[in-house]
């Protein structure tokens, strides 16, 4: 079948890999099944069923075209996620620096915002249909809160990596990350709270 | 230890480490000083609860849903793109 044909030597323009690099016959198999999860990422990239398709395919393209760089045994899914994540930022101007970094900073915002909505976020969390509108809120998110929180929560990357592939330094990365999380907190907060299953309060 | 002017400066401490607490970048040391105080505060116990729930949701969107039309969709790129190789 198909399959059998991308194996055959006279279809793969496979260069030979050099040891320790995962060579490209092994690409549908290790790749494709992180398909849906790089779909799932793309939305919250792009907020549009649509959009997050081409991303998609653009991904897998480009990850293709790269495989031949992928290191045997990495992450496949994070490899992935970030050739999604960069395809989504190249070529977008980036949105200028919103936040500051000091930890004083961070400290007056949390005890700002803090104050009194922890029983409403929980509440919330406990009440819709997290998935659907964590996709959706996220999406929605500034750029570089959205970016901080899907390379953290979503990617798993550490604060220092994040720092590192976003181009900032990590105070940046912790204080996008927390209002990131700040902001989709009230967003689901304000969800439950049209939906009526929690009460409104403010 | 946590009323007062005390417990005031606890929670803002609280409050500043407490994404760094559950994202796993704290010492030894701060990791023992803000479970101390969660342990202690009802409001920031709370907080945190709220938080690492988010952060659970959050990530626990990273996988699944499905969609076969797009599998088929790129896994068509795919091949065309290894067979656009092949000929080059």
């Amino acid at each position: 079948m198909e399959k059998d044909a991308l194996d055959a030597p006279a279809v793969v323009t496979e260069p030979v890999a050099p040891i320790g690099l995962a060579p490209v016959s092994d690409f549908e198999r290790e790749a494709l099944p992180w398909l849906e999860d790089v779909h799932r990422y793309a939305f919250k990239l792009t907020g549009s069923a649509a959009d997050a398709d081409d991303l998609t395919q653009t991904t897998y393209l480009n990850a293709l075209r790269g495989w031949h760089t992928f290191r045997a045994g990495s992450d496949v899914r994070r490899w992935l996620f970030a050739i999604c994540r960069n395809a989504y930022f190249k070529g977008r101007p980036r949105q200028v620096q919103l936040v500051a970094t000091e930890d004083t900073e961070l400290e007056s915002l949390a005890a700002v915002s803090e104050s009194g909505r922890a029983a409403e976020a929980l509440a919330a969390l406990d009440r819709i249909d997290l998935g659907p509108a964590i996709d959706t809120e996220i999406a929605k998110l500034p750029e570089a809160f959205r970016e901080a929180v899907l390379m953290v929560d979503v990617e798993g990357l550490s604060y220092e990596e994040a720092a590192e592939q976003s181009g900032v330094p990590i105070g940046t990365v912790r204080s996008r990350l927390y209002r990131g999380r700040r902001l989709l907190q009230h967003a689901l907060i304000a969800r439950a709270e049209d939906a009526g299953l929690i009460g409104r309060t403010r | 230890m946590s009323e007062g002017k005390d417990k005031s400066v606890e929670c803002g401490e609280a409050a500043r480490r407490l994404f760094g607490y559950l994202d796993g970048n704290l010492t030894a040391d701060q990791v023992a000083q803000i479970e101390k105080h969660l342990a202690e505060c009802g409001a920031c116990a709370e907080a945190g609860a709220a938080e690492r729930k988010l952060i659970a949701a959050i990530k626990a969107t990273a996988a699944n849903s499905s969609d076969l039309v797009l599998r088929a969709r790129v896994l068509a790129a795919i091949r065309r793109s290894t067979g656009t190789e092949a000929v080059d």
